[in-house]
């Protein structure tokens, strides 16, 4: 038998590096392709996070500011839009208890006593502020059957003369800070709506004539161009 | 044996392979866009369709107030009344509902759909002039700072609910009867505060003259009749009601008449003439010899009444006028705060 000659062993060799180096070469195209396609995923997936935020941090001001009076209900000071932050309304049942103002009360969210703050519409045609000390729900009332509306008593302080309607209230602040929108009921700690990635320094809550706040969110992406975003919400009350 | 030209076996496929990498790799990211834009589409859409609703529910409101007339169909502590309804744009509806909290104000409640987008809800207090309420707000025949009444003047407050020829009864009426029964109306007094006289508050346009919330400047406007600057004379019938009849200036009646005199300035009966129904004025009341008043008057100044001259006080025949004013008879946003809200979608949990 004839042994393997020194071309035939050469030439093994040689494809061995060949294809090493092919081998190499896949798996680095590989490993790029992928990276480009993880931060292409990337991009697209934080873009459409960034719509969502930007679209609630929208709906939120235009909810807020469309509901109150400015330099009544809201205003503007060191970038922080501080408002009353109406959560629902009432107004006079049919029957009244003999301690109480019986209402139909529909909101986002229930009155809370101690915490909410009522904006009252008297029989003269006049708007007052009480505190709502105590409520309860009694389902006994006589109350004008409207969908969404459910009867409560409410005990206000001061007590209001002839009231037939309300809006119940909390005091509320809104604020870019920390990379993210923030908002603190009261006094209490800013939570976060949205999720961090604002660039703080590029966005600003400020007022926009007499009756609108001007927004501006600039968000960190993962793009060069950093997006940014700006409108204004006007009131309409 | 190997044909030049052909792969080896260590070479088939591996284009493939590649190929079907890429594609793999292409259909990742084109998956990834296509659910992220269907994600925003959805979100769109539905920010969208909220938008519609609640801009149908809140034209619906605004659709309303501009088109209903007439006296409200409801009543204090009733259950809603649906005053209009619509559509918009192709898939859009719209409703209203009414809510009488009290004799004159009024809770609008605009629902607006929008093809199956989450239905919104606006809601709005408005003032809805109440003839009866109107008349009842007055305490006394003649509401003025001062009265002043010659020797054979006569106030007469003692058939203030009686009936008169042309005029319905009115003694039925419960709030009319709770101001003007009873066996001493007073002939005359103080004209009473906002928002039945006067400003205060509420704004300038209510600084010469009011009738509940409408103030001098729409008054003029919905006047059935102007006389200022010498306009044409009403009627010349006691009960020919003339509906507003208003003028801005010193305003001179030589004739007989009947409806919702305002004047914005003094106003003169003179002798020999007649008014039926209302009479309000931001200056001062002169009724001459003779002449005679069938309702109720109220002044800003002085009323003065000579001799011979009579205010025959009826709650009937004012609000014979008043009803007769169909002008005035129309739903009003307040002046200032109106909106009030927020009210949440009828399904929507709390």
């Amino acid at each position: 038998m004839r042994p393997r000659s020194e071309k035939t062993r050469g030439f093994a060799l040689t494809e061995a590096v060949v294809a090493g180096t092919l081998l190499l070469l896949v798996v680095q195209v590989s490993w790029w392709v992928t990276a480009v396609q993880s931060v292409v995923a990337t991009r697209v997936v934080t873009g459409a996070r960034i719509l969502d935020e930007t679209r609630l941090i929208h709906h939120v001001l235009a909810s807020e500011v469309g509901q109150g009076r400015a330099g009544l209900d809201w205003g503007i000071a060191d970038g922080e839009l501080h408002l009353r932050a109406f959560r629902g309304m009432g107004f006079a049942c049919e029957n009244q208890p003999g301690d109480g103002w019986a209402v139909a009360v529909a909101g986002f969210r229930g009155s809370t006593a101690n915490k909410d703050s009522v904006l009252v519409f008297s029989g003269d045609g006049s708007w007052h502020t009480s505190a709502l000390t105590r409520r309860s729900q009694r389902s006994s009332i006589a109350c004008q059957d409207i969908p969404g509306f459910s009867p409560e008593i409410w005990y206000l302080d001061p007590a209001p003369v002839r009231p037939l309607a309300a809006m119940y209230f909390e005091r509320g602040a809104y604020r870019f800070s920390d990379g993210a929108f923030r908002y603190r009921s009261g006094q209490g700690g800013w939570q976060p709506l949205t999720d961090t990635g604002i660039v703080v320094d590029s966005a600003t809550l400020e007022p926009a004539g007499s009756r609108g706040v001007r927004a501006r969110v600039t968000w960190q992406g993962p793009i060069p161009i950093l997006p940014a975003f700006e409108w204004t919400t006007w009131t309409l009350r | 044996m190997r044909v030049a030209g052909s792969p080896s076996r260590g070479e088939e496929g591996f284009a493939i392979v590649l190929a079907l990498l890429a594609l793999m790799v292409l259909a990742g990211i084109a998956s990834a866009a296509v659910a992220a834009a269907v994600g925003q589409l959805r979100a769109a859409a539905m920010a969208q369709g909220v938008l519609m609703s609640r801009t149908g529910a809140r034209a619906g409101v605004e659709a309303t107030l501009e088109s209903i007339r007439g006296t409200p169909a409801s009543v204090v502590g009733g259950p809603a009344v649906e005053l209009a309804s619509g559509s918009h744009s192709t898939r859009g509806s719209w409703r209203v509902l009414g809510v009488r909290l009290s004799e004159e104000f009024h809770l609008f409640i605009g629902e607006g759909e929008m093809g199956g987008a989450v239905p919104m809800r606006e809601a709005r207090l408005v003032w809805w002039i109440d003839p009866e309420a109107r008349v009842a707000a007055h305490r006394a025949v003649v509401e003025a700072n001062s009265v002043s009444l010659a020797a054979s003047a006569q106030l007469l407050s003692d058939s203030t609910l009686a009936t008169r020829q042309g005029m319905p009864p009115c003694d039925h009426l419960p709030l009319l009867a709770q101001a003007f029964a009873g066996p001493a109306v007073p002939v005359s007094g103080n004209p009473p505060g906002p928002p039945e006289w006067g400003a205060g508050t509420d704004g300038a346009e209510f600084g010469d003259i009011r009738l509940g919330w409408y103030g001098g400047p729409m008054l003029g406007e919905l006047a059935d009749l102007d006389l200022s600057g010498g306009g044409p004379a009403p009627p010349g019938c006691p009960t020919c009601w003339a509906g507003l009849v208003f003028g801005n200036g010193p305003v001179r009646l030589a004739g007989d008449g009947a409806g919702v005199l305002i004047v914005i300035g003094d106003v003169t009966l003179g002798p020999g003439s007649s008014w039926t129904g209302l009479v309000l004025a931001s200056g001062n009341v002169v009724i001459e010899r003779a002449a005679r008043v069938v309702g109720l008057v109220r002044g800003g100044g002085e009323v003065s009444v000579a001799d011979g001259a009579v205010v025959d006080g009826s709650a009937c025949a004012a609000l014979q006028a008043l009803k007769a004013a169909t002008r005035l008879a129309r739903p009003l946003p307040l002046r200032e705060r109106s909106w009030v809200g927020p009210v949440p979608p009828a399904g929507a949990g709390r």
